[in-house]
């Protein structure tokens, strides 16, 4: 195999597999990238969960193919100047690397031994296809309410599912739950609604970065295949049960406010300064007019900020982990004011921006 | 503060011994107290056949291959239960603060009395502590001191047997250094390998690294060691352990459990069981106002073991994402855990423990689970009054089969 290839654009094909190459090292050659060399350049990364290739511009002077450690690689072509680098596969699985007058030769492992790219049907129209930015928004929106709890698989992605012309998102740690919905022509259907893998998701979002244009997503029994622009990446799904979401979600809620999303930020940022560490417990006192946000710790101190809000109902006093909080507003729009649904202490509070019931976001109070 | 001063007491050979003491023609004979071959297992072995390195917990079939001549008792655990109530009644003359950890082996802090003992320096606290147990009881005990717990029961486990060791202060990093990493509490096999893998041999070798470098370590330890699970560990490397001497220990688990009168055939019956045990493990988790984050199934079968009186016997666990003291959701851990894999049938006994308890009232804000409505709560409190007022029994759920007089006999209550 050999072949020359601009530095940016070898660079810009080596970064999205960073993230995808195994971090545990259980396969060695999963800490590797595939350099496939045909009529043009393949780079492609696995840890068997999640695949990603990206097809680049390059000069195929010996079709080929190699592997070699991805960190060490993307490392390398890093610190390399700006030009035409060429690479070639020595004996030994020996990659050599030469730009300008540097030449550096790196082990690899036999090609042979990594994992096949899976098949796909690629004939069939995509389950959708909407625009990067928006595939973007709803990940943003829903991931980071998703489990970490290695012991809970089942809610450690996002519930995708279809309903007329519509997409759904659902991402919840069984304390707090993220809801979007997605006008998306033609959609679906996704007859049992899947759960996408919170890193299959991470890499995709990272993908999207100052994309243009559309990214098309085809759903197969057990996998999510994604094609955007150059690049293509399968994520296996988790196999698992999401819960019943839709009835923990409150119909109505009894008290509603509507504050400003920028004060409300700040202040809960303010306040939780002297919440306990683990537990980062705020109070939110909402009476006629004004919301009270306060905690206290014996071991910080208390603070409490009072906010000006739209309230006219019953007094009512509820905690909350201010993270869960702080977490959602910082994915809603910038200008938005904010509706805050309450119930009472025990129940479910409801957080969307004013006027869209496009998303919607589902916290447990905690008791303080 | 003053470093205390904690000795780890460790009878030797504790059942072999008590044997060897009572019957002098087995003094200086190779003997195990175990079940025989070709199923038993060793339980205890004296220090002659240890030189044949037989271990406790080894199949009796290797024991023997390894020893031909090896002597096996079946163990009387009623007298060892008695010799062991004798040498503990030493131990409290010594502190007020004693730590069982077995029928023969504790803890036992003397900082607060070391007056009483005459400011004799510790290692002479700790000779006199063998010799009373040795004029009393005619039996051999090894102690270890130093000032943590963990530091003790290394010195009295490198002391034995018959041995004193005692660990300075100022000794305690070079006496830990050259251990191998697997001697540090809480690094299991599985740890081990991960640390070996990372570079990190011997106990110094942790010990001796920067705090600063620690999360980076333990991102290349891997295999589930967090930054935090890191610090814990080099802290104890260096000796520092704030755990102290527990007199009366909380109760790690709660359980219960009942033998059948007959041999248990049908599920239901199991599952019904399950049902009781767990709502009487949850109503004394409320009552005495903790949660549990692990859910333990025991299942004894009807297969004798070599040993007298024992039966195989099977426990499952689980780990729950939060802590519980709910009955259904105990219950529902526990049938779950009956489904899994098959079961030795029949079944002699069945009981459902929770561990990993915590105080409910000690942790600040409890976070609510959204798909876990609090009705829950309300219902259980519900329960408790009702229990309360005309007994257990007296109101049950209904999800749990048909309400049959169950063969519920003997209900012990565990831990």
């Amino acid at each position: 195999m050999e072949f020359s290839i601009d530095r940016n654009e070898f660079l810009q094909s080596l970064a999205p597999t960073q993230g995808v190459v195994e971090r545990r090292n259980t396969l060695p050659i999963l800490a590797n990238v595939l350099l496939e060399a045909k009529t043009d350049l393949t780079v492609a990364a696995t840890d068997l969960e999640v695949h990603i290739r990206r097809r680049c511009n390059a000069k195929v002077k010996n079709a080929g193919a190699a592997t070699v450690g991805a960190r060490k690689l993307h490392e390398l072509v890093r610190e390399l100047k700006p030009g035409e680098i060429t690479v070639r596969s020595l004996e030994n699985q020996f990659v050599e690397v030469v730009s300008g007058r540097s030449r550096v030769k790196l082990v690899g492992l036999p090609a042979s031994d990594f994992p096949a790219f899976p098949h796909g049907d690629t004939s069939t129209k995509p389950t959708f296809s909407l625009p990067a930015d928006t595939v973007a928004k709803m990940i943003d929106r829903t991931l980071f309410a998703v489990s970490t709890d290695e012991t809970r698989a089942h809610l450690g992605g996002v519930y995708l599912t279809s309903g007329e012309n519509v997409l759904r998102f659902v991402g919840t740690d069984g304390h707090r739950l993220a809801l979007v919905d997605q006008p998306a022509k033609d959609a679906g259907p996704i007859d049992k609604g899947i759960i996408l893998p919170r890193k299959g998701l991470a890499e995709l979002r990272r993908l999207l970065d100052g994309v243009e244009g559309n990214v098309d997503a085809t759903v197969s029994p057990n996998a999510l295949r994604v094609q955007q622009g150059d690049v293509e990446l399968v994520m296996r799904l988790i196999d698992g049960e999401f819960p019943n979401y839709e009835q923990v979600i409150p119909k109505a809620t009894k008290s509603k406010i509507t504050v400003d999303k920028n004060e409300l930020l700040s202040a809960l940022r303010r306040v939780s300064v002297v919440a306990s560490d683990r537990a980062r417990g705020v109070k939110l006192n909402i009476s006629e007019g004004q919301l009270t946000i306060s905690a206290s710790s014996p071991d910080f101190g208390e603070a409490s900020e009072e906010i000006e809000v739209a309230y006219g109902g019953d007094a009512l006093s509820v905690g909350f982990n201010s993270r869960y909080l702080t977490d959602v507003l910082a994915v809603l729009p910038e200008d938005q004011r904010v509706e805050i649904g309450l119930i009472d202490d025990a129940s479910p509070g409801v957080i969307r921006a004013e006027d869209d019931e496009s998303y919607s976001y589902v916290v447990m109070p905690m008791r303080l | 503060m003053t470093p205390r001063v904690i000795l780890h007491a460790d009878m030797d050979a504790f059942y072999a011994s008590v044997e060897q003491r009572d019957r002098p023609e087995l003094r200086g004979v190779a003997l195990v107290v175990g079940g025989k071959p070709p199923r038993g297992v060793v339980a205890a072995a004296s220090y002659e056949a240890r030189r044949f390195g037989i271990r406790s917990a080894m199949p009796s079939v290797e024991a023997l291959r390894r020893c031909p001549d090896l002597v096996f008792l079946p163990g009387d655990m009623a007298k060892y239960g008695r010799e062991s109530k004798r040498i503990f009644a030493i131990f409290a003359r010594y502190s007020p603060d004693v730590e069982p950890l077995s029928l023969d082996e504790a803890f036992i802090d003397v900082t607060s009395c070391l007056r009483a003992h005459g400011d004799a320096p510790p290692l002479e606290i700790g000779r006199r502590l063998k010799d009373d147990v040795l004029r009393e009881t005619g039996l051999c005990v090894s102690v270890g001191i130093g000032p943590v717990k963990m530091i003790a029961k290394i010195a009295s486990d490198a002391s034995k047997p018959d041995g004193l060791l005692e660990v300075m202060p100022d000794e305690v990093r070079a006496f830990l250094a050259p251990l191998p990493i697997g001697r540090l509490w809480g690094v299991g096999p599985v740890t081990e390998a991960a640390l070996l893998r990372a570079g990190l041999a011997t106990v110094g070798a942790l010990a001796d690294l920067e705090v600063s470098e620690l999360a980076r370590r333990a991102q290349r330890v891997g295999g589930g060691c967090t930054p935090a699970a890191l610090e814990r560990l080099w802290r104890l490397a260096r000796g520092e352990d704030a755990r102290e001497v527990e007199p009366e220990r909380e109760a790690k688990s709660y359980g219960e459990e009942n033998t059948f009168a007959e041999d248990v055939h049908d599920v239901r019956v199991l599952s019904d069981a399950i049902g009781q045990h767990a709502e009487a493990v949850a109503r004394r988790l409320r009552k005495d106002e903790v949660a549990g984050t692990v859910v333990r199934l025991k299942v004894k079968s009807t297969e004798r073991l070599a040993m007298p009186g024992k039966y195989r016997q099977y426990s499952r666990q689980e780990s729950l994402p939060e802590a519980t003291d709910d009955g259904a959701t105990i219950a529902r851990t526990a049938r779950a855990l009956l489904a899994r894999g098959e079961l030795p049938m029949p079944v002699r006994l069945i009981g459902v423990a929770v561990a990993g308890i915590r105080s409910r009232t000690a942790s600040m804000g409890e976070q609510m689970s959204i798909f876990a409505p609090p009705r829950n709560r309300e219902l259980n409190r519900a329960l408790d009054a009702i229990t309360a007022r005309f007994g257990a029994g007296a109101v049950r759920r209904g999800a749990g089969g048909a309400d049959k007089a169950s063969p519920t006999l003997g209900v012990k209550r565990g831990e």
